[in-house]
């Protein structure tokens, strides 16, 4: 088998992987003799597939034939699909190859689990060793921690990574072991739990000595599949929630259900992956992450699902109008924040720019401040924007999220389907205002 | 500024030639309508100032906006001459006039007429730049990494930095169509070369066997059910498709109804030759300079 049917088999095979970041970590040439590459914190999209997604980093599996049997996943021992399997050599020169020609930033290594999960890692270290020290590789490497690995085999290939991830797999322990009986929660939170130690060690052994070989310096992330098994979006904002705080994850990602098999326990394969709930999680996760927001803000035990119509910041905003207008020459940065149409750099620059000189309404334009839909929850200087009309219905119907009826609604939630069926823009802003 | 506005002022093009500029505008308490590379001048009525550019007042002007204003307004100055804004010139020196009047808040006036394009013009090159850090396409020709790139900005100075970094050992060249000029960098050592075209050999095979293995990881990494076109035109804009291997000659789907008439064998499209989708002029001038270069059969 050449090298282009197992590329195409072992990408086809690891697409499925959402993260395809290459931030987190700043390096630049290691003052030693020969290799290349680099690491930009801030990451680098090298090119967008036609479904729009980013494409940073050769995402491949070092194999997909695997001795797991997840209902879900393609690449399951009982699926009849072409396998294939790298080697070490093999992906290192591919590797270095597609950086040269500057088309990735690095390179994202996941596998099935070949033999047993001992094996497969200790495969997965031998590619990253002839990188990093026979190439003299310094680009990014995402690696794929195996639940069941030896910790110590896990703390070497900690040490040749920037950013490890285990899957969550699904965002329930019941759903895991209905869809996933060879993965058990605690085996997959145990590598996580002991990569986050290993992280917080290795800050206190830099700061002692400065050469301290340093473990998964970009951190580490996850992934859930979202629309397979039936948890609310409560329920998976609360556990993205807790991932933050207890493992200090640095990204929790999302995957929307793309069905790949046919089963009895999930949905049906002519099922649309459901798009729009995927986008609101990632809305509300950055509600989490940079607007200083909680969970139980966003949702709630009443209202467990996500409002198809409004994002979930404008979907805060209209069920707390109390608390609006706002003045935006003194209003803290929390506050600002919380806006419609204020992100963190425009709020920023705002609390930047007031200390010098007075604010006004098209000087917020200019800042990044989106007024089509800011102007109803703010005062600038003690006004409204001149000529606002204000009411329920033109609020909501300049905030209504257009991609709701591009990605269709109804796919949301695929097993309580909200009571309204498909409306249109216009039905849309009458019903929304009614509940105002 | 008080001074008489009647006059157009003409420089040499480069960026101390417009610290110069600046110079003479706050000098002669002039308002200048215009500032001219010498190869824009063109007809007028109005009055030619012709400014001669001196490393010595330029150094001033540069330390005096840092002293004054601060680093920011110095990046924003430095930013607005390799940008690609209108009257860049003119912008630079109404931001200054308001700087010097204001001290060095004005960095935080973003709003203000006088500061508004410069801040967007920073914006925009940086942006661009930032773009095409991920978005340049090499290819090896023995061991040299050749790239062609058609930015709106200047952008290979602000480029330098992150490929010396990326390829500290390697012999890298990247050409700018645009504005004709190249960087080009070997040893840790790198420079800017004013370039009138680039002259460059055949992909030898395994070039061609790495472009052929990116398009097709490219290709593969797509999931057909999430298919979005529009999302991926927001992220990579068409002006860089065709410097970049995997999305060369990619073309606009077919409208659905065509798309049902193929379907249903109602419909044959005439098979096109695949590199006749390369028509962009360069990629053809290109092969015309690649050809020339070929001896004759």
């Amino acid at each position: 088998m050449d090298t282009m049917e197992k590329l195409t088999i072992l990408a086809d095979s690891a697409k499925y992987d959402v993260a395809c970041t290459s931030s987190g970590v700043d390096r630049a040439d290691a003052k030693s003799k020969g290799g290349m590459g680099s690491a930009v914190a801030c990451g680098i999209c090298h090119t967008f597939s036609a479904d729009g997604r980013c494409v940073s980093l050769l995402k491949v599996l070092l194999t997909n034939i695997c001795a797991y049997d997840c209902s879900y996943c393609v690449n399951r021992r009982s699926n009849d699909v072409p396998r294939a399997a790298f080697t070490p050599r093999e992906l290192a020169d591919l590797t270095i190859g597609f950086y040269r020609r500057n088309y990735i930033e690095g390179l994202f290594l996941s596998s099935a689990v070949l033999i047993s999960p001992d094996h497969t890692t200790q495969l997965m270290i031998k590619a990253l060793e002839l990188l990093r020290f026979e190439y003299g590789f310094r680009g990014y490497i995402h690696a794929k921690a195996i639940p069941g690995t030896d910790p110590l085999l896990l703390q070497q290939l900690g040490t040749l990574a920037d950013r490890m991830s285990v899957n969550i797999e699904l965002p329930s322990a019941e759903s895991l072991g209905r869809l996933a009986p060879d993965k058990t929660k605690d085996a997959i939170l145990k590598p996580m739990g002991q990569i986050t130690r290993g992280i917080a060690q290795n800050s206190r052994e830099l700061v002692q000595y400065r050469h301290a070989p340093k473990f998964v310096p970009a951190g580490q992330s996850t992934q859930m599949i979202v629309g397979a098994s039936p948890e609310s979006d409560h329920r998976i904002l609360q556990l993205t929630e807790g991932l933050y705080r207890k493992y200090e994850l640095k990204r929790v990602f999302f995957s929307a259900y793309v069905p790949v098999v046919e089963s009895t326990l999930l949905p049906s394969t002519d099922t649309k992956p459901p798009l729009l709930r995927e986008h609101r999680l990632y809305q509300a996760d950055w509600l989490l992450r940079f607007y200083h927001f909680s969970a139980d803000e966003i949702l709630s035990e009443a209202a467990p699902n996500f409002n198809p119509y409004l994002d979930p910041k404008c979907n805060w905003a209209i069920h707390n109008m109390h608390l609006f207008p706002i003045e935006v020459s003194t209003a803290d940065y929390e506050m600002l924040l919380r806006v419609p149409g204020i992100g963190p750099k425009s709020a920023k620059r705002i609390v930047a720019c007031r200390r010098g000189a007075p604010l006004s309404f098209e000087g917020l334009k200019k800042m990044g401040v989106v007024l089509k839909r800011a102007q109803y929850f703010i005062l600038c200087r003690g006004q409204t924007l001149a000529g606002l009309h204000f009411s329920p219905e033109s609020t909501v119907r300049a905030l209504v999220d257009p991609t709701a009826f591009t990605l269709g609604v109804e796919q949301t939630s695929m097993f309580d389907v909200p009571d309204q069926t498909r409306l249109n823009a216009e039905e849309a802003v009458k019903w929304l205002a009614q509940a105002m | 500024m008080a001074g008489t506005g009647d006059v157009i002022y003409l420089y040499d093009g480069t960026l101390e030639g417009m610290l110069c500029c600046i110079w003479t505008a706050f000098e002669q308490k002039e308002n200048p309508i215009g500032i001219w590379c010498f190869d824009e001048e063109q007809p007028t009525l109005y009055r030619l100032r012709q400014v001669d550019t001196d490393p010595v007042l330029a150094a001033r002007v540069q330390t005096g906006v840092r002293r004054r204003l601060g680093a920011l307004a110095e990046q924003w100055v430095y930013d607005a001459f390799y940008s690609a804004l209108e009257q860049r010139e003119l912008a630079a020196l109404e931001f200054l006039k308001l700087g010097f009047a204001k001290g060095p808040g004005v960095t935080s006036m973003v709003g203000h007429p006088q500061v508004a394009p410069l801040f967007a013009a920073s914006r925009a090159l940086h942006n661009e730049v930032h773009l095409l850090s991920g978005f340049i396409r090499f290819s090896d020709h023995d061991g040299a990494l050749v790239s062609v790139i058609r930015p709106k900005n200047f952008v290979l100075p602000f480029l330098e930095p992150h490929f010396s970094r990326r390829f500290p050992y390697e012999k890298y060249m990247i050409y700018d169509e645009t504005h004709r000029y190249a960087l080009v960098a070997a040893g840790g050592q790198s420079r800017l070369v004013e370039t009138e075209a680039v002259q460059l050999p055949p992909p030898d095979a395994v070039e061609l066997q790495y472009r052929a293995l990116w398009k097709q990881f490219y290709n593969t990494v797509e999931i057909t059910a999430r298919h979005n076109p529009k999302c991926r035109m927001t992220h990579v804009p068409k002006r860089y498709w065709a410097c970049m291997d995997e999305l060369r000659g990619e073309k606009k789907p077919l409208p659905v109804s065509v798309r049902q008439a193929i379907a249903a064998g109602e419909l044959t499209l005439p098979d096109t030759d695949p590199a006749s989708t390369i028509t962009t002029p360069t990629q053809a001038s290109l092969e015309n300079a690649r050809r020339a270069a070929l001896p004759a059969e």
